[in-house]
C-alpha cells in the first residue's frame, strides 16, 4: 500500500515535471490546443508532417511594429505559406494590456496590413505563452513535421526597432524554414529573443 | 537574496546633493538643461569642471525616470534592450565602454528583466589628449534608449557639455563630482586575486562557489551572457565558512555545455564583484 503510494507520487512528479518542461530545440514541441480569431480550435498535432511556426504578437510593441510597417513579418508569412508551412501568429497580451485585442479587431488589423498567417491563436490567459516560454514580441518558433522544436529565438540578428536595420539583418526564421525544408540541419537553432516582453496576466 | 540594487537610493541621495550644491553653485557654472524624450530626463555631465591634457575624465549619462519606468542593464534579461550611445568627441580624445552600475530585478509575470528605475549614472571614461589648441571642448553624445512601464517605448535624443581646457595641475572637480563618485561605489568591482571562484553544472543547475575566506550569507547573481541562467527563477543561496554556495537554474536555451559562467554577484552589505566561474563538469553524482 505504501509502496504503491509512493510508486504514484514518483509518477506524479515525473508527469507534472514533464509538464512542465518548457519548449526546448531538439526535444517535441509541447502540445497545445488554441483558439483563432475566426473561433477555429487549432491542435499542434494535427499539423504533424508541416512544419509550424510560431510568431509572438504585440502590434503596438516598437519591435513588433518595425517588422510590420515593413512589410517584413508579412513578405515573410506570404513566402512559407505558400510552400505549406502553417504560419501561427499567438497574442499573449491579457485583457487591458498592451496589445491586446479582440477577434474582430485583429481580424480588422490582418486584413490592414496584408498579413499573411495560417491563423491569430488567441491567448489572453497567457497558456501557450507560458508553455512555450514566449518572453518578447517577436518571440519566434519553428516546430518540424515530426512535431520537434527546431528554433527558438529572435526574428533576425539586429535588436532594434529602426527599420532601416532590416534590409542588413540575417533573419533566423527564413533561415531555420531553408536549412530544414531542404533536410538540412538548422545552423543557428537558438537565439536570444528581442522586444517587448509579453504582455502576461498576473499570476 | 539580494533583490535591490543599492545603487538606487545612493544615487538619489547623490543627486539632491547635487541639486542642492548647484542651487548654491549656479551661478558660477553654466546651467545644463537635461533633454527631455518619453518619460526621460537625460543630462550629459562630467566629473570635472575642466580639461587639462593628458588627464582622463569621466563622462556621465544622467538617466532621470518617470517614477515607474525602467532602462535596462546590458544583458536586459528576458526582454528589452540597453541604452546604446554614439560618442561625438574632439580629435584625439576617446571614450571607454560603457560602466553598468548593479541593476535591479524586474520582475513582470514569468519574465524578469535586469534595469534601472528612478535615477541611473551611466559613466565612461575619456582620454585626454596632450595637445588641444583650442579654450574649451564640446563633448555631445547620441543616445538611444527602451523605456518601459506596463509598454515600452523607444527614445533618441542628443545631449552635450562644454568644458574649458586649463592647463592648471590642479583637477577642478564639477558640482556633479559627488554623484560621479556615488555612481562609481555602484559599479560592480573586480575579484580580489585571493578569492576563488567555480561553477559546477549539476544538470539543471549550476552551483556557484564563491570562498573569500570569510562565511556569506547573501547572494545573488546577475548573468552577463543571455540564455545561460533562468533569469526568473530563485536562486539559492548557502553559507560556507568561507564563502558561499549560490544554486541557479539553468536557462532552457541552454543547449550546449559552456566553459565559464560570466556575471556580477552581490553579496552581503551590497557589495558587488565581477566574476568569471569555470565551469566544473558534476563528480560521479547519480542525478
Amino acid at each position: 500500500m505504501k509502496i504503491h503510494r509512493m510508486v504514484l507520487a514518483v509518477l506524479v512528479l515525473v508527469m507534472l515535471s514533464v509538464l512542465l518542461q518548457a519548449a526546448r530545440v531538439g526535444e517535441p514541441a509541447p502540445e497545445f490546443t488554441a483558439t483563432d480569431s475566426n473561433g477555429q480550435s487549432h491542435a499542434l498535432s494535427a499539423y504533424r508532417g508541416k512544419f509550424v511556426v510560431l510568431e509572438w504578437h504585440n502590434r503596438d510593441c516598437p519591435y513588433t511594429h518595425k517588422h510590420y510597417a515593413s512589410g517584413n513579418m508579412e513578405r515573410l508569412q506570404q513566402k512559407w505559406t505558400a510552400r505549406g508551412v502553417v504560419w501561427f501568429t499567438v497574442i499573449s497580451s491579457a485583457p487591458g494590456k498592451q496589445g491586446y485585442v479582440t477577434a474582430d479587431e485583429e481580424n480588422a488589423y490582418i486584413r490592414e496590413v496584408h498579413a499573411a498567417p495560417t491563423a491569430v491563436l488567441l491567448d489572453p490567459e497567457g497558456k501557450l505563452g507560458r508553455l512555450y516560454g514566449a518572453k518578447t514580441t517577436p518571440h519566434m518558433f519553428v516546430i518540424d513535421p515530426d512535431g520537434k522544436l527546431v528554433y527558438d529565438g529572435a526574428i533576425d540578428d539586429k535588436p532594434t526597432t529602426d527599420v532601416s536595420d532590416i534590409a542588413a539583418a540575417h533573419n533566423y526564421v527564413d533561415a531555420a524554414l531553408t536549412a530544414a525544408i531542404a533536410g538540412q540541419p538548422v545552423e543557428v537553432s537558438v537565439t536570444r529573443p528581442y522586444g517587448c516582453s509579453v504582455k502576461y496576466a498576473r499570476e | 537574496m539580494v533583490g535591490k540594487t543599492r545603487s538606487g537610493p545612493l544615487v538619489a541621495l547623490a543627486l539632491g546633493l547635487f541639486w542642492a550644491s548647484g542651487a548654491v553653485a549656479a551661478a558660477a557654472l553654466p546651467p545644463v538643461a537635461p533633454a527631455t524624450a518619453n518619460h526621460t530626463r537625460l543630462t550629459l555631465l562630467a566629473d570635472s569642471a575642466a580639461v587639462q591634457p593628458r588627464r582622463a575624465i569621466r563622462l556621465g549619462l544622467l538617466f532621470d525616470l518617470d517614477p515607474h519606468w525602467h532602462i535596462y542593464w546590458i544583458n536586459p534579461g528576458d526582454s528589452g534592450e540597453p541604452p546604446g550611445v554614439t560618442w561625438r568627441l574632439p580629435t584625439g580624445f576617446q571614450a571607454g565602454d560603457l560602466e553598468w552600475p548593479v541593476p535591479e530585478r524586474l520582475s513582470n509575470g514569468p519574465l524578469t528583466d535586469y534595469g534601472y528605475q528612478n535615477t541611473v549614472l551611466l559613466m565612461s571614461e575619456v582620454r585626454v589628449p596632450a595637445g588641444i589648441s583650442e579654450p574649451k571642448v564640446n563633448f555631445a553624445a547620441d543616445v538611444h534608449w527602451l523605456v518601459c512601464s506596463d509598454v515600452c517605448i523607444t527614445a533618441k535624443t542628443s545631449v552635450s557639455l562644454d568644458l574649458p581646457v586649463q592647463r592648471a595641475t590642479s583637477k577642478r572637480e564639477s558640482r556633479s563630482a559627488g554623484l560621479f563618485r556615488a555612481a562609481q561605489q555602484a559599479l560592480p568591482r573586480s575579484m580580489p586575486a585571493l578569492w576563488r571562484v567555480t561553477a559546477e553544472d549539476q544538470g539543471s543547475t549550476f552551483e556557484i562557489r564563491l570562498r573569500t575566506g570569510t562565511s556569506i550569507r547573501n547572494a545573488s547573481f546577475f548573468p552577463l551572457e543571455f540564455n545561460e541562467v533562468e533569469n526568473s527563477k530563485p536562486q539559492n543561496a548557502v553559507a560556507s565558512a568561507t564563502g558561499v554556495d549560490l544554486t541557479v537554474y539553468k536557462s532552457d536555451q541552454l543547449l550546449t555545455p559552456i566553459r565559464q559562467l560570466r556575471g556580477v554577484m552581490v553579496i552581503d552589505g551590497g557589495r558587488a564583484y565581477q566574476l568569471t566561474a569555470a565551469v566544473e563538469r558534476s563528480g560521479a553524482r547519480a542525478d
